[in-house]
This record gives C-alpha cells, sequence and structure tokens, in this order.
C-alpha cells in the first residue's frame, strides 16, 4: 500500500453546481469553469488562494457538467498542484459496492470521500466554494482556528445592513463564537455574513459528517444541516472576518459587475504583480494587436486578440476580434468571440467563440431605457451566432442562433 | 502525429556576433522578440509542430537566460519520458567552451549516436518564420538526397554573417555555392540563399564531422558545408513562406515591426501551427482611462495610461500618463515614467525610464538601452 503523506490541511472545493442562475453560461459547463477577468476562470482563484497559503492536496468534488473543468485543471501543472504525492484530485461521484449515488448535497459530497480525505491524515480540512472571486491566506484562518481551539471556523465579511438579508448571518458573541446562525433573515441582528468557507477540525467533522448521512431527514448540506447540527451539540464555533474583496459571482449582474470591478482603481483586488499571484491556464496565442482605427480605454484585454474597433469599461477574454466601427462598451466578451464590424455592444456578456454580425446591436445603456424593469445585462451563450443587423434586447438572454438581414 | 525518426539539434549561439548589443548576455536564440516570444521559440515550435519531438539544444556560451527560458522545456510539449528536450552544455562533456561551432558539434556527438532517430535537422536559432518540416522532409526523400539544405529566396539580411548563396537545377539539386560573394549593391540584389536548417542521416552527420575536426576544418559554412556540397547528392528546399533572418539591429527591429502587418502574423501565428512560449502569470493588459494605443503589439500584464504608437510592447510593462512611446520595442517589465518621450528606441528588460525623459533614435538607427539601466 502506497503510504500517503500526512497533510496537516487538506482542502475541499465544491466545484459541483449547476449554477443554473447563470442560465447559457453554465448550460454546458460548471460554474466555476465559467471564464472570468479577461483570462482566468473562477475555480483559478480558490486554486491559487491555496497554493498561496501553503496547501498542497486539493479534491475537487465535480459533478454538474464536468468535461471543461477536468480538462482545465488537468493535471494541476499551472497551479504547482502536480506534486508526486499530493496535488489537486478531482472527485467524481462514483459506484460503490451497495449502489450509486448522486452528491446529494455539499456535505453528503464531502462524506462521499472521506476515504480520500483519510488517506492523508489530515488534523483540518478546509470547505471551499468554486463561485467566489478573492484573494485569501487561508493559513491566517487555520492559525485563528487553532489559537480558539475551535472545532469550526467560518469566514465572515462586513456586509451593509440593506444587503445583509441575503446572506447567512452569523451572530457572535464579542470573542468570535457564534452562538446563532441566521439564514437570510428578514432583520437582521448583525452584519457579519458568512463567505462559505469553511475550517473545520476533521476529526469532528468527520463524525458529523457520518451521523448527518444516517439522518434521514437531513438534506445534506453543510449550512442548513451540519454546521446547525454542530452548533446544537455545543462544538466550539467561532467567526473569522475576513477584511478584503470578496464576490459571489452566481448571477448573471454580480458576475459583471465583478469583471468590472477589475477596472475600478478603488476596489481593493490587485492581479498584477508577483504577490499571491492568481495562476491560470495561459493561452497559446500571440500579443493582443491594436490597429490604427482602434480606439480603447479603461479595458482589459488578454493575448491573441485583434482590436480594430472601439473598447471602452470592457473585459475582453483570448483571441477576441472587435471589427472596424464596433463598438463594446461595459461588457465581457469571452475567449474567441467575433464582434464584426459595425456591430455594437453595451451592458453584455458575449460567449465563448460567439459571433456577432456586422451592424448588430446587443444590449443597451440603462439611461437609453425608460422603463428601468426592462434593463439587465444582454447575455449571449457560447457558440451562438447573432446574423446582420439582428438585435438582442437588454436583459435577454440568447440560447439559440439568431438570424440576420439576408441570411 | 509525433515521434518522427528525426533528432532535432538547435545551436542558439551561431550568429550571436551580429548583435552584439542584444546579445553581451545572452544567447542570440533568447533575444525576446515579438513581445512575448525568445527567438528560439519559432525553431522550436516549429519542429514540435513537425512531430520532431527529440530535441538537443546545444549551447556553446551565455547560456544562463536561455536554460531559464528553456526549463524542463514543458512549454514546448517537450517535457518528456521519451524524448523531450535536453540542453548540452560545453562542460557536460568534459570540455571546456569552444570557439567554433564545429568543435561544439563533434563535443556532443555522443548524444547524437545514442539518439535512436536515423536523421538529424540541424538549425540556427535566430530565424522568424513558420515553418511544416514535413514537405522539406517529403522532399528529401523522394530526391534521394544525401543532404537538403534550406533556402530562401530575396535580398540577404543585412549584416549576415557569411552567406552561402546557392543555384540550383530544376530538381533542387545544389549545383553552384558561394560564401559572401562580392555583387555591386549586394545588399539590393535578390538572390538564393541558405536558411535556418540542414537535414541529413545521423551517420553521414557524424561522419562529415569526423571528417572535418581531422582535418582541423573547423568552419561550419565553409568547411562542413562548403567543402562537401560536390561530393554528395546536396539538394535545396525552398521556404516560401514569411521569414525573416535577425542578423542586426537593424534587421531586429524592422522584424519586430514586420508584426503589424496582419498577413505576416496570419502566416507566422498560425492556428494550426501555433508558436509556444514559456509562459508567465500576467494579467491581462489594463489600459487605463486617457491611454491611447494606435497600431501596436501589447503582451499581458502591462499597464497603459499614456500614448502608444506603432510600438511592440512587452509584457508587464508600465507606460506611465502623459507618456509618448512611438516606434519603440519596449522589452519585459521595463517601466515608463510619466511625460517620457520616446522614439525609436529599444529598451531592453527591467528598463526605467524616468519622468519627463526624453530619448530619440532614428528609422535606420535605434537607441538600445540595455538590461536593466536607468534613464
Amino acid at each position: 500500500m502506497q503510504n500517503y503523506p500526512k497533510q496537516e490541511v487538506v482542502a475541499m472545493l465544491l466545484a459541483g453546481g449547476q449554477g443554473s442562475r447563470l442560465g447559457v453560461l453554465t448550460q454546458n459547463i460548471a460554474k466555476p469553469a465559467v471564464p472570468f477577468g479577461g483570462k482566468y476562470r473562477i475555480i483559478d482563484f480558490p486554486l491559487s488562494n491555496c497554493v498561496n497559503s501553503g496547501i498542497d492536496e486539493v479534491g475537487v468534488l465535480t459533478q454538474y457538467q464536468p468535461l471543461v473543468l477536468n480538462e482545465y485543471i488537468g493535471t494541476g501543472q499551472p497551479w504547482d498542484l502536480d506534486g508526486i504525492f499530493e496535488g489537486v484530485h478531482c472527485l467524481s461521484p462514483y459506484q460503490q459496492i451497495n449502489g450509486a449515488a448522486w452528491y446529494s448535497g455539499t456535505a453528503n459530497a464531502i462524506y462521499q470521500n472521506i476515504n480520500y480525505i483519510d488517506r492523508y491524515r489530515p488534523e483540518y480540512v478546509v470547505i471551499l466554494s468554486g463561485d467566489h472571486i478573492y484573494k485569501m491566506d487561508y493559513s491566517k484562518m487555520i492559525a485563528a482556528h487553532k489559537k480558539n481551539n475551535a472545532d469550526c471556523t467560518i469566514a465572515s465579511i462586513d456586509v451593509p445592513l440593506a444587503e445583509a438579508s441575503r446572506f447567512g448571518i452569523l451572530n457572535t458573541n464579542p470573542d468570535g463564537s457564534i452562538y446563532e446562525f441566521d439564514e437570510k433573515p428578514a432583520v437582521p441582528k448583525s452584519t457579519n455574513a458568512s463567505m462559505g468557507i469553511y475550517v473545520f477540525t476533521w476529526s469532528k467533522l468527520r463524525k458529523y459528517l457520518i451521523e448527518d448521512a444516517e439522518n434521514e431527514n437531513s438534506s445534506n448540506d453543510f449550512g442548513k444541516d451540519v454546521l446547525p447540527a454542530m452548533l446544537n451539540a455545543g462544538e466550539r464555533m467561532f467567526a473569522y472576518r475576513f477584511e478584503g474583496y470578496w464576490k459571489d459571482v452566481g448571477t448573471i449582474d454580480s458576475l459583471w459587475e465583478a469583471n468590472m470591478d477589475l477596472l475600478d482603481p478603488n476596489v481593493p483586488l490587485d492581479l498584477s504583480g508577483e504577490k499571491d499571484k492568481i495562476y491560470s491556464r495561459n493561452p497559446v496565442m500571440p500579443p493582443q494587436y491594436i490597429s490604427q482605427t482602434a480606439k480603447i480605454q479603461n479595458a482589459l484585454v488578454a493575448d491573441g486578440c485583434n482590436i480594430y474597433g472601439e473598447v471602452e469599461f470592457s473585459v475582453l477574454f483570448a483571441g477576441v476580434t472587435v471589427g472596424v466601427g464596433a463598438v463594446v462598451k461595459d461588457s465581457i466578451i469571452m475567449p474567441g468571440a467575433v464582434i464584426e464590424d459595425n456591430a455594437v455592444i453595451q451592458y453584455a456578456i458575449i460567449g465563448e467563440n460567439a459571433h456577432i454580425g456586422s451592424g448588430a446591436v446587443v444590449g443597451k445603456r440603462p439611461e437609453e431605457v425608460e422603463d428601468k424593469e426592462q434593463w439587465g445585462i444582454a447575455v449571449v451563450g457560447g457558440n451562438l451566432k447573432v446574423g446582420k443587423n439582428a438585435v438582442v434586447v437588454p436583459k435577454e438572454m440568447i440560447y439559440n442562433d439568431i438570424e440576420g438581414e439576408g441570411e | 502525429m509525433k515521434g518522427t525518426n528525426i533528432l532535432g539539434l538547435v545551436f542558439p549561439n551561431i550568429n550571436d556576433i551580429c548583435i552584439p548589443e542584444l546579445t553581451s548576455k545572452r544567447a542570440i536564440g533568447s533575444i525576446p522578440f515579438g513581445g512575448k516570444y525568445r527567438l528560439i521559440d519559432f525553431t522550436l515550435s516549429n519542429f514540435v509542430n513537425s512531430g520532431i519531438d527529440k530535441v538537443g539544444v546545444v549551447a556553446e556560451k551565455k547560456f544562463a537566460s536561455l536554460m531559464d527560458h528553456l526549463g524542463s522545456g514543458k512549454a514546448w510539449d517537450l517535457s518528456k519520458r521519451r524524448g523531450g528536450l535536453t540542453i548540452l552544455s560545453p562542460y557536460s562533456m568534459g570540455a571546456d567552451s569552444f570557439t567554433t561551432t564545429v568543435e561544439c558539434m563533434y563535443n556532443m556527438r555522443g548524444f547524437v549516436e545514442k539518439a535512436k532517430e536515423e536523421y538529424v535537422l540541424l538549425t540556427t536559432s535566430n530565424n522568424i518564420f513558420n515553418c511544416d518540416y514535413t514537405k522539406m522532409i517529403e522532399q528529401h526523400m523522394n530526391t534521394n538526397a544525401d543532404i537538403t539544405l534550406m533556402y530562401v529566396h530575396g535580398k540577404i539580411s543585412k549584416g549576415a554573417a557569411a552567406p552561402l548563396v546557392i543555384t540550383t537545377d530544376t530538381d533542387n539539386k545544389i549545383t553552384d555555392m558561394v560564401i559572401n560573394p562580392r555583387v555591386e549593391n549586394s545588399g539590393e540584389v535578390e538572390c538564393d540563399y541558405l536558411f535556418s536548417s540542414a537535414f541529413m542521416k545521423k551517420e553521414l552527420f557524424l561522419d562529415l564531422l569526423v571528417d572535418c575536426v581531422s582535418i582541423n576544418a573547423l568552419d561550419f559554412r565553409r568547411n562542413f558545408i562548403l567543402d562537401n556540397y560536390k561530393r554528395f547528392n546536396v539538394y535545396g528546399y525552398e521556404f516560401t513562406g514569411y521569414y525573416s533572418a535577425i542578423t542586426s539591429i537593424d534587421t531586429y527591429f524592422k522584424s519586430n515591426m514586420s508584426l503589424m502587418n496582419p498577413l505576416v502574423r496570419a502566416d507566422l501565428f498560425n492556428v494550426d501551427r501555433p508558436i509556444f512560449t514559456k509562459v508567465r502569470d500576467d494579467m491581462p493588459s489594463k489600459y487605463g482611462l486617457g491611454s491611447s494605443v494606435k497600431n501596436s503589439l501589447i503582451a499581458q500584464g502591462c499597464v497603459i495610461e499614456g500614448e502608444v504608437e506603432n510600438s511592440i510592447i512587452s509584457k508587464g510593462v508600465h507606460i506611465g500618463k502623459g507618456a509618448k512611446v512611438e516606434n519603440c520595442i519596449i522589452m519585459q517589465d521595463t517601466k515608463i515614467g510619466e511625460n517620457a518621450g520616446l522614439s525609436y528606441v529599444i529598451c531592453d528588460k527591467d528598463v526605467v525610464i524616468k519622468n519627463g525623459r526624453a530619448l530619440m533614435g532614428y528609422d535606420t538607427y535605434p537607441i538600445y538601452i540595455a538590461k536593466d539601466n536607468i534613464v
């Protein structure tokens, strides 16, 4: 039998969710594989955070549409997670002696992989989500967990009171210990929101996972079942206050905002430089070409782009073409998309390898729309074709090709 | 299909002498090019895209930068259990450094002898081109040639050291060969001259090498090629795609600038035969409010707040507010201060141009600023 070297910490990354609120963007890929920030995919953030925090063993729990995600993670080499004994491992549901079962909830996904975690004999297990954009040093959180002699530590962030009712709120004693969970409270008692990042002492978590699996009434979810069970049993649970940029990108609006945040010098998320670098797979493409006819301002642009038109307040991924006279404003253009001459893209997300015909209009500026209820980010799915002079109205989500004029 | 019967050998120091500025601390093969590449990337990518995945890089001297760039060869898919990339340094064979390419080849003949491949493909590394070698090899087999030499048709690149000009018959057999011929207006006359690569059986390569060394004929071009072309069946293979031989600071500058031409980019960065290079995890480039960029090639990790026109901006370069950069090649991680003005300047890596500095070269004589300098 192979003797796996002991790891003090193993990270488990929940990447199996469908992310149905992202609609067409997650039709064929899991949410963590959604492109973000001009060259990354969402999962680059938690994976890079792990590496930058000194965590060498990461299990990625996959279930929904795992092909692109599996391929992207590959051997883990871009994140230095391809060690001889440790690294990144994709863990999909599997058949067992007494039958096969999908991951029925976040806790169940970890429960079904107890044998995987046990191989490394860890003291602590970090549970992460695959849909958050942030830079965090988990080692500091683990240090706080140890100092408090805690059984469970939950990362929290201060949110505006008006928004607190959208989050799971942690009510704490002055020493930071948690006395109550308040899931999306109508009248929040505090603004201390859970970030969905947990550190557990493995021996404790292991016990509660087994108990949870035996409970037929449980939905096998961390937030709904395991954490309340631990609190009720009087385990030591602490909040760990995180200061910095953090954003859940589970919706079209938040995904769009988080991308735009990268253009805002006042947002405290810096992806430049060597410190706490976010690693990713890099496109094999030449540098971006900005032509004589281009006008480009306040934009983030990746390798392989060819820009002949106007680009403003936008994020352009690798290999995007913007034709002569085309206008791209306040938008996200995913890898390989082509915006033909004179097309106008505003407040929109254009999916991977989509093709926008010449003169087509996608989205509108909010000030151009009278009924604000009708306004929103327009989304064109990957590999779709929007024909010549076709129109995609604001807030629309396109799942099928749109024929153009005279086509 | 990968795994051919060919051993690729690259000589990254041949022609170092052509560009003393850029090769004072590096081999010509590791000169930065086109914003994110090193010259050797083109040769290595051509190998890999033609299925040649056993490659020896024969380093003669000044190869620290080259070794850093190549690493394990992973970026070119050349980090392999079988085959892959081997860096052959002069010291690894028990000898000290060399003065000639022939000695250098002779010194690492053990590596060639041991290789299971039947053929060798020898290349220099100072050429920019995207080539499918399978066509050259096909011609070699069809003509029953002993040696096939690649050539191009055009004006000889300015500063080229000892170009070999050839005449071929209709079957591409080389019937005449002269070295560095004396011609009126030689830079203006178009001719066929040897370019980049030579292909032959491994046994023949080793025999000729021993022959050369045994009579102390140590010049590769004069002795290995020129003295032998009549003794054997030597054919030329014409490469007809876009090419550029980097043989002087002037050709280096012009060749970089030729990348602004979309046809050149389409030929060179053929999506079916990509040019691989070592990557750095730079973020996408950021264009600030008030920036203006025209007709330029920009790599990732740059922050552009000023004006850029007709320039190559490499990874991690910062161009401050109000700065004006025209007709320049700015290599990686250089910082151009606010309100600085640069025209026809080649800035090597990690240069700092302080706020308000103005530097101006000329079309035919760009100013070169060496690595790590502060202006």
